[in-house]
């Protein structure tokens, strides 16, 4: 049983370390010994890292990923990993996934994956997702551009967030640049 | 130079402002994240808000006189 849950956050951490690379090479920077692939269920589109160059995703979709990394000495290896999606100051980074384990021999693996990206994601913007994956048979890291589908007011939260505290803070200034 | 207005909130504000005016820009897709306005834009507020501050120029022209008069902190208290 213990196996078996490695060998899955072991394949979910390829899996998800391998859609770092779905904005494709022009756009991503993608290194180290790993590779696949991952459907978008809504968007209807395989989006292999060799041949895609940008993306546009939905907020919320499945994916189902497969992928692998070379390992001369696959057994008894550990690994962790995370994927980051970054925002703009003063939004914080969005952890999409992390994973880890300290034995697995595993060294491929397919799945589905399901993400729901929060309401404070901006939509129609361009953004850096960043992950790594870090194995005793090699470090994957990857940066990625994308956009989320939809425009400014599809996610209305930080939009109007962002104004009103525009607004405010121009009151604070006009206050300070008063005479007292 | 003579403190007419608050230099310290307005650099504060200044601060918070710019960095909002970026996330705006880029909300709107207006600015790229890896843009220099981003990072810009925060220190370009501090450093006019501290300004605001010092010279202190809204206000109505009674205050601006008294307070050349009696000096700061008599005009508005």
């Amino acid at each position: 049983m213990r196996r078996h849950v490695r060998a899955a956050a072991c394949g979910l951490g390829m899996g998800v370390t391998l859609l770092l690379g779905t904005a494709g090479p022009a756009a991503a920077k993608l290194t180290g010994p790993c590779s696949g692939t991952g459907t978008f269920e809504k968007l209807g589109t395989t989006i292999d890292p060799a041949t895609t160059d940008t993306a546009t995703l939905p907020a919320s979709d499945s994916v189902t990923y497969q992928g692998s990394i070379e390992a001369a000495n696959p057994e008894d290896r550990s690994h962790s990993g995370r994927i980051e999606l970054k925002l703009p100051p003063p939004l914080p980074a969005i952890s999409v996934s992390d994973w880890g384990t300290d034995s697995t021999d595993a060294v491929t693996d397919s799945g589905t994956y399901d993400y729901d990206l929060p309401f404070i994601v901006p939509r129609g913007v361009t953004m850096n997702l960043e992950g790594e994956h870090v194995d005793t048979a090699g470090r994957c890291a990857g940066s990625v551009e994308i956009e989320i589908e939809g425009g400014p007011f599809d996610a209305p939260v930080p939009t109007v967030l962002s104004l009103l505290a525009t607004a405010g803070f121009g009151v604070g200034l006009f206050v300070a640049g008063k005479v007292r | 130079m003579e403190r007419k207005g608050r230099p310290v909130l307005g650099g504060v504000m200044g601060l918070f402002f710019g960095l909002f005016v970026g996330l705006d820009l880029f909300v709107f897709g207006i600015v790229a994240l890896d843009s220099v306005v981003i990072t810009a834009l925060p220190v370009a507020g501090l450093l006019a808000g501290v300004a605001l501050g010092i010279t202190a120029p809204f206000g109505t022209r009674e205050d601006r006189g008294a307070t050349n008069v009696h000096g700061p902190g008599t005009a508005g208290d």
